[in-house]
């Protein structure tokens, strides 16, 4: 820290001078893409993407060093004039605190803001209020409590008599998987659809199926390892299965996730039904749990008697992954080198239903990007769609 | 791209380590001062793109009895009973910009297969934004960006998929790039296949209501960064 950091005060366009002392904000995470940066704020998915000098200024931000002393630093190192840098990291600070990413470290300590409140599917509740047949029921165990609900009643009396004595009233508040059954109209019958809290796990014309999958989502969320287990990375993501036993992962907003199952298996592909996909951090497997982890296995055992198993439900084990197809949201990601940018396309896929997104997932994906075959689509059109399978099918077979 | 993280970063220590970390940096050579900026803020990859100028249009079936349309429409496309339907980004969008009964060929814009709202789900619609060229009509350059679109459709009061009610039942189902057919805002049913900045794919509802009855309405970025 030089006498010239100490006491040369630059005006800034703002009201910042070179007194300023910066602190990072309450939630925000920082994700290295050496030489850039991606600042993540934690329980709202909002990010920033910092080019190199800024990513240098933000290492440099610690609650304790003015902005003259930061400038003064920076510019012995780099040979810019003291003035210049001083200016220029005003100017960022300046946006940052603008941003909300770092505060005045003089004024009392805010606290850290709290997640914003869980996305509520409107279309989600809307079916229900118009479904006079609905039936629910609730599993608690160990504090945690799970909700599965249904349109039509049938599928919540199967689980209710897999459940047993596991099966009570709906507890409010709790994590829900919802069942909304097909309806019978002059063209035909719409497809089942099930979520789990506002993520449609799969469609299917089944109702047996849509109660396997709900019972294994109850186990999944009594868990709790998509929330808690930091050796796995929860990715909103689908994931298909190949002829090889390996796995593509695809971007839940991608347009491969709608493709039909029958064109899939065209190309030797098959989906795997999944509330998340999880991943091994260390070794990038998709990771497909046993499931009864919290239930115990005889649930399981009274619904598949009741309702035999096709195979198309997962199966538990774990797999390479070979492929992520990635819906690349504009031209500028396709084309981009910048490698903030590059984590900055990942975030959609640690970002959950409630807005919250851990860093720690991020930098993981970031990572194990580096070792996966991406493919990026830009937007939907049947050529697109047709492209991205084909490139997926044309992998497969190197 | 290196892929040390912090989890709730710890602020780096005042003194040699932060000197330290400039030092190794400079040494190698990442450190050539250009003024330190913010490239993005966002809250999703879909908000990525900054656009100057906007316009907006409505694709309309019904008015022109007309399945396949090759000119925009009015916008906002008919209400149907539940309102102008408009979609996100449209308040920042004035009306001045609305491109009505303009060829899509100038426009930039593809629409694909027939777009008849009584037509069943395996039948999709996509209408995509161009990327590159040139389009007099628009009066602004690529790559166009689509900011919002809904889809308004209407029914028979006896669409048993409709809360009961008499004479024509419309919906409104809106979505903007980032969402997906689990977001919200499409009631009573979803038919929003994908959405990105630069197309967008419906399904069509099997509507009970003969004939086409139905509009999209779209507002356009471009000028696009």
């Amino acid at each position: 820290m030089t006498d010239a950091g100490e006491t040369a005060i630059e005006p800034s366009a703002d009201d910042l001078d070179g007194r300023f002392v910066a602190r990072r904000a309450p939630g925000m995470a920082t994700v290295d893409a050496d030489p850039e940066a991606l600042l993540l704020h934690e329980p709202t998915g909002y990010f920033h993407l910092l080019n190199p000098s800024a990513a240098l200024v933000w290492d440099c931000v610690d609650g304790v060093t003015s902005a003259s002393a930061i400038a003064a630093e920076i510019g012995a190192v780099t040979g810019a004039p003291f003035e210049r840098v001083l200016r220029d990291t005003l100017a960022l600070l300046s946006e940052l605190r603008d941003a909300g990413a770092v505060q005045d470290a003089t004024s009392s300590v805010v606290a850290p803001l709290p997640p914003p409140p869980r996305e509520r599917l409107a279309f989600l509740d809307e079916r229900f209020a118009t479904a006079p047949e609905h039936a629910a029921l609730g599993v608690t165990m160990d504090g945690a409590s799970v909700t599965v609900r249904a349109t039509d009643p049938a599928p919540v009396e199967a689980l209710r008599d897999a459940l047993g004595a596991r099966a009570g009233d709906p507890v409010p508040g709790a994590a829900e998987v919802s069942i909304l059954c097909g309806r019978v109209g002059e063209v035909g019958r719409d497809l089942d659809r099930v979520y789990a809290e506002t993520v449609e796990v799969t469609r299917t014309g089944s109702v047996a199926r849509a109660a396997h999958i709900a019972l294994r989502l109850v186990d999944d969320l009594l868990t709790d390892v998509l929330a808690a287990d930091d050796s796995i990375v929860t990715l909103q993501a689908d994931a298909l299965l190949d002829v090889h036993g390996t796995a593509v992962l695809v971007d839940d907003r991608s347009s491969v996730r709608r493709v039909g199952t029958r064109t899939l298996a065209r190309i030797g592909l098959r989906r795997l039904e999944l509330a998340s996909a999880t991943i091994d951090p260390a070794t990038g497997e998709l990771v497909v749990l046993t499931p009864g982890r919290a239930l115990g296995a005889a649930p399981f055992d009274a619904l598949a008697a009741a309702f035999p198993l096709d195979d198309d439900v997962a199966p538990s084990g774990r797999y390479r992954v070979r492929t992520l197809v990635l819906l690349g949201a504009t031209p500028d990601e396709l084309k981009t080198t910048s490698p903030a940018r590059r984590v900055g396309s990942l975030v959609a896929l640690v970002t959950g239903g409630d807005g919250t997104a851990r860093s720690a997932d991020l930098a993981a994906v970031a990572r194990l990007a580096q070792q996966w075959h991406v493919v990026r689509e830009l937007g939907l059109t049947p050529d697109d769609v047709r492209d991205v399978l084909q490139t997926v099918a044309v992998e497969g077979t190197v | 791209m290196s892929d040390e993280l912090g989890q709730d970063t710890p602020e780096p220590r005042a003194g040699i380590g932060r000197r330290t970390l400039i030092k190794r940096a400079a040494a190698a050579g990442a450190v050539a001062w250009t003024a330190p900026v913010i490239l993005d803020s966002l809250a999703s990859p879909a908000a990525a793109a900054s656009c100057a100028k906007c316009f907006k249009f409505g694709i309309q079936a019904v008015n022109t009895g007309n399945a396949n349309p090759t000119k925009t429409d009015n916008y906002p496309v008919l209400s149907y009973n539940v309102g102008t339907c408009l979609p996100n980004g449209d308040a920042n969008c004035v009306a001045a910009n609305e491109k009505q009964n303009v060829n899509f060929s100038a426009l930039g814009i593809t629409l694909t297969n027939p777009f008849q709202v009584n037509l069943p789900s395996s039948n999709q619609v996509t209408v995509s934004m161009a990327q590159s060229g040139t389009f007099s009509g628009a009066g602004c350059r690529t790559p166009f960006q689509i900011i919002g679109t809904s889809f308004i459709w209407r029914s028979t009061g006896s669409d048993p998929r409709f809360p009961s009610g008499t004479g024509d039942n419309g919906v409104c189902e809106r979505a903007k790039p980032g969402d997906s057919p689990t977001t919200g805002n499409l009631f009573p049913n979803n038919h929003l296949v994908a959405v990105s900045s630069s197309s967008v794919t419906w399904t069509m509802p099997a509507s009970l209501k003969p004939g086409h009855s139905g509009g999209f309405n779209f507002v356009i970025g471009c000028d696009c960064g």
